[in-house]
């Protein structure tokens, strides 16, 4: 049986602040992992830029740290070239509902098998405090020292309306959960999404674990129907007065490389292409 | 009589089909063992301006369009006035009398954008006076008497060009049933009733009076008829190219287009993807994960792809760009032909590391650069740029049958499961600093890629002495590159008094311009640059031994100029620079050669 070892990186130890949320992430990853028995070089790590992004390094795992907001669209040209290997894409709510928002909305309407856990603690860290796409009205940071002016994305509302196959949230602090979330999402057959609520103990005084334990509860304890799009939408509008943590919404739907021929015949990347013949296109372009 | 050897031009508002008539001319000429250059002029708007369709035929290979027609079909009321004065003397206008018209001129003042507006009793004494053979022809009328509906006057077109060139009509017809068959019975019929009645018109009223004729020939070599994008489509095909991801920007969104046609034949993922953002960003994930993949695009999309270009660069990701160049900037000139973005594509992404930028002259380079800058991708694990421009990309031309047996493919030092050590490091410092690669899956190989600089493991690391280590062994690959690429050639007499130097499609009409030369006792040689970064070797020698080289390119500020002063050190005095958005023609570039000469 694998352990969180068998994943970690041989060579550094993560460099965020003590007590920072992403501890948390990378547990419940390397302990999801270990449970599903994954072979770790069958595993592709793929992220963008942030404080969480920087996962890879200290995974044994293959890993990629990509560009800002860039990881799905990586992930998801990497995931086609060889869709047998299981891909998780990592990232902020910078990296993901502010500059990736794009390919974010377009990754879930695609449908392609990977799960993107998004670790959403309302403010950029590494560029030092400033707030993000998911800080609330009238947050103060350093580019923002009159208070923010725009009121906060809500990607679970994002997700459920853009045909997300799979919308889930987790707390960082609330590892057996997360644990269970990814490993749900690694088995649902599509595009996985997994918002976790992470503190950060350095720029943001307000979401303390206090606050995120006094206000979390789990969906599925709470009975929620997690195949009714409706109470999925009411669940996604109680922030910011309760936190539901749990599987939103959940939905088999086709996902895109099993939609095509292309891949049936196996991973792109195992397909021979020494000596491929073009001479059918000369003729068939050819009166 | 001049027999297969035709200048022809359709021209007609868009919407109104000249393509359609101008695909079955080029087919019947293929059918007729002929050679052909295809390239089209159009505005960038979906109904109303005036388009042309220039068709070249031969017998010999044709290199390139020219602007002087032999036969022009005139389809709109626009195309008589923009053209007659091209017409060569003793060729022939096909034109509908109705055209010339009040309404003729009225609609030639609603277009605005600077368009030339039309006097009618003007335009009647010279097309009088034009010293070109005039055959008029009802083609609304008759397509409305014949077919029953006016837009049919293109067939009835077509039909009385057949006709005029004294050409069995039987292929156009089999091709009229070919075009319209899935439209049913009825549209094929009255189409064929409208090619007929144009046929039958021009042999009632104009039997024998044009000097010019196409005939089949006899064993000619097979051929195939394509654009630019798709002889590189069929190049990165051969490659072995498996993931394909583009946002439709003219003029390569035919890239994708063929890319998608042949997808389930080849196993090819074909994606229009939502941004420029995504295409290049899912084309350097496939590379990294071991499949050859391309992103098409032009200029405004290329600008955004800057960032993940510098990406692939520093996780050493092979990945294939193709640039389809329009004129800038910004949207500029959509459907135009340009080469403005020589530098951009040299230069875009922030930092230094190593890439390729090359860029094709004619079709059959098309399908050979594109093969080759897969190979190129892989063996130096680098972004490659293959840069073309709309002339080249939506121009058609017949290619023969291309020999391939002596392509290989190259995946460099890409590592199979057994050659991969415990002492494997990704970016390992290597004597020609390409380091050995792995990609996911791999047992044993596993490690972390990063945009962040990084330790031979691929561990990010800040120190300085990493850094450099790193930084000089990525930059390394430049040299070996460099070191292994073809040396430019000179194309003819090394003694020439001119050395003509050009990139990319000015190539085609470049080699027609020495021809011309000739014919005026101007000897004249070419150098056509392929590589722009590295520079190609070989450069330096052949300009200090050429009498007078003069630079063409299709941009205001002589980028390769500046490229080749640069790199080479010879600041090449005369440039003869058209940023028009239309090619040069051979015509032009004889003419500016010889307003040279006579200027020293």
């Amino acid at each position: 049986m694998r352990t969180p070892k068998d994943y970690t990186s041989k060579e550094g130890k993560p460099n965020w602040c003590p007590g920072c949320g992403d501890f948390g992430i990378e547990m419940a990853m390397k302990q999801a992992f270990a449970q599903l028995d994954l072979d770790p070089d069958k595993v592709m790590l793929i992220t963008g830029i942030g404080c969480g992004a920087n996962m890879p390094s200290w995974f044994s795992t293959y890993g990629l740290i990509t560009l800002h907001g860039r990881a799905i669209p990586v992930a998801t040209g990497a995931h086609l070239a060889n869709h047998e290997l299981p891909v998780f894409v990592e990232g902020g709510d910078g990296d993901g509902y502010g500059i990736g928002m794009g390919h974010f909305v377009h990754g879930m309407r695609r449908n392609v098998n990977l799960t993107y856990i998004v670790g959403n603690n309302t403010v950029y860290g590494l560029t030092k405090g400033q707030i993000s796409p998911t800080a609330a009205r009238g947050c103060k940071g350093p580019s923002t020292p009159f208070g923010n002016p725009d009121p906060a994305i809500n990607p679970i509302a994002v997700a459920l309306s853009n045909h997300c196959s799979f919308v889930a949230r987790g707390y960082a602090g609330n590892l057996p959960h997360l644990v269970n979330l990814i490993k749900e999402a690694y088995h649902h057959k599509g595009f996985s999404f997994i918002d976790v609520l992470q503190p950060c103990v350095t720029y943001d005084k307000v979401h303390d674990y206090k606050f995120y334990q006094d206000q979390t509860y789990d969906l599925q304890q709470d009975g929620h129907d997690k195949t009714d799009i409706g109470a999925a939408f009411k669940k996604a509008f109680e922030i910011p007065e309760k936190y539901p943590i749990g599987i939103f919404y959940q939905e088999d739907r086709p996902i895109y490389e099993d939609e095509l021929p292309q891949f049936k015949k196996g991973a792109l990347v195992h397909h021979d292409i020494s000596n491929i013949d073009v001479t059918p296109l000369f003729e068939e372009y050819s009166f | 009589m001049k027999i297969n050897e035709l200048n022809f031009m359709i021209g007609g508002k868009s919407g109104e089909g000249i393509e359609v008539p101008g695909n079955m001319f080029a087919q019947i000429c293929m059918h007729a063992g002929l050679y052909l250059h295809v390239t089209q002029e159009f505005y960038s708007v979906i109904k109303g301006y005036n388009n042309i369709n220039q068709i070249r035929a031969s017998e010999k290979p044709v290199r390139s369009h020219s602007n002087h027609y032999d036969l022009v079909l005139a389809i709109d009321d626009e195309t008589v006035p923009r053209y007659l004065d091209d017409i060569v003397p003793g060729g022939g206008l096909i034109y509908d009398p109705a055209l010339v018209t009040d309404e003729a001129v009225k609609q030639s003042q609603v277009q605005s954008g600077g368009a030339p507006i039309y006097d009618k009793e003007e335009l009647k004494k010279k097309l009088e006076a034009a010293d070109i053979k005039r055959f008029p022809v009802p083609l609304a009328a008759l397509a409305k008497e014949k077919a029953g509906f006016a837009l049919a006057k293109n067939i009835v077109g077509i039909g009385a060009t057949m006709g005029l060139l004294d050409y069995e009509i039987q292929p156009l017809l089999d091709l009229i049933v070919k075009t319209f068959a899935r439209k049913g019975d009825e549209i094929v019929n009255k189409n064929i009733d409208a090619a007929q009645a144009g046929y039958n018109y021009v042999r009632e009223h104009f039997a024998r009076e044009f000097n010019y004729q196409l005939r089949p020939v006899k064993d000619s070599a097979k051929k195939f008829f394509v654009n630019g994008n798709e002889a590189i489509v069929f190049g990165a095909i051969k490659a072995g190219c498996k993931f394909v991801s583009e946002y439709p920007m003219t003029p390569s969104s035919s890239v994708l287009h063929a890319m998608a046609k042949h997808s389930h034949q080849y196993d090819i993922s074909v994606n229009h993807v939502e941004d420029e953002l995504a295409a290049i960003n899912m084309a350097v994930g496939a590379g990294y994960a071991g499949v050859r993949s391309l992103a098409g695009t032009s200029g405004g999309g290329f600008a955004l792809m800057t960032e993940a270009i510098g990406m692939a660069g520093m996780i050493e990701a092979p990945v294939v760009i193709v640039e389809a160049q329009r004129p800038g900037p910004s949207t500029g000139l959509p459907t135009r032909s340009g080469q403005g973005d020589l530098r951009t594509a040299m230069h875009a992404s922030q930092g230094e590391f190593p890439r390729i930028v090359m860029s094709p002259g004619t079709h059959e380079e098309s399908f050979y650069m594109s093969f080759e800058a897969f190979n190129l991708a892989e063996r130096y694990q680098c972004p490659v740029i293959l840069l073309t421009e709309k002339y080249l990309a939506e121009g058609h031309a017949t290619v023969p049958f291309l020999n391939t047996d002596h392509l290989v493919v190259d995946r460099g030092k890409l590592l199979k499961e057994e050659e991969i050590t415990e002492e494997f490091k990704r970016y390992q410092v290597t004597e020609d600093g390409i380091p050995p690669r792995t990609i996911p899956g791999q047992k044993g190989g596993a490690h972390t890629a990063t945009t962040y600089e990084h330790l031979e493991s691929g561990y990010f690391t800040e120190e300085v002495e990493d850094v450099n280590k790193m930084f000089e062994r990525r930059m390394k690959k430049m040299k070996t590159i460099e070191a292994n690429m073809p040396a430019a050639q000179l194309e003819g007499d090394e003694d020439a008094e001119i050395t003509i130097v050009c990139w990319g499609a000015t190539y085609m009409p470049a080699s027609e311009a020495v021809d011309l030369l000739a014919r005026d006792g101007i000897k004249a040689n070419l150098l056509h640059i392929k590589y722009m970064l590295p520079l190609q070797p070989g450069v330096r020698e052949i300009l200090e031994n050429s009498k007078h080289p003069v630079i063409i390119e299709a941009n205001y500020t002589a980028q390769l100029a500046g490229v080749i002063a640069e790199k080479v050190g010879i600041d090449i005095q005369d440039k003869i620079l058209d940023y028009s958005g239309r090619p040069f023609t051979p015509d032009q570039i004889y003419r500016a050669i010889k307003g040279l000469k006579n200027k020293n």
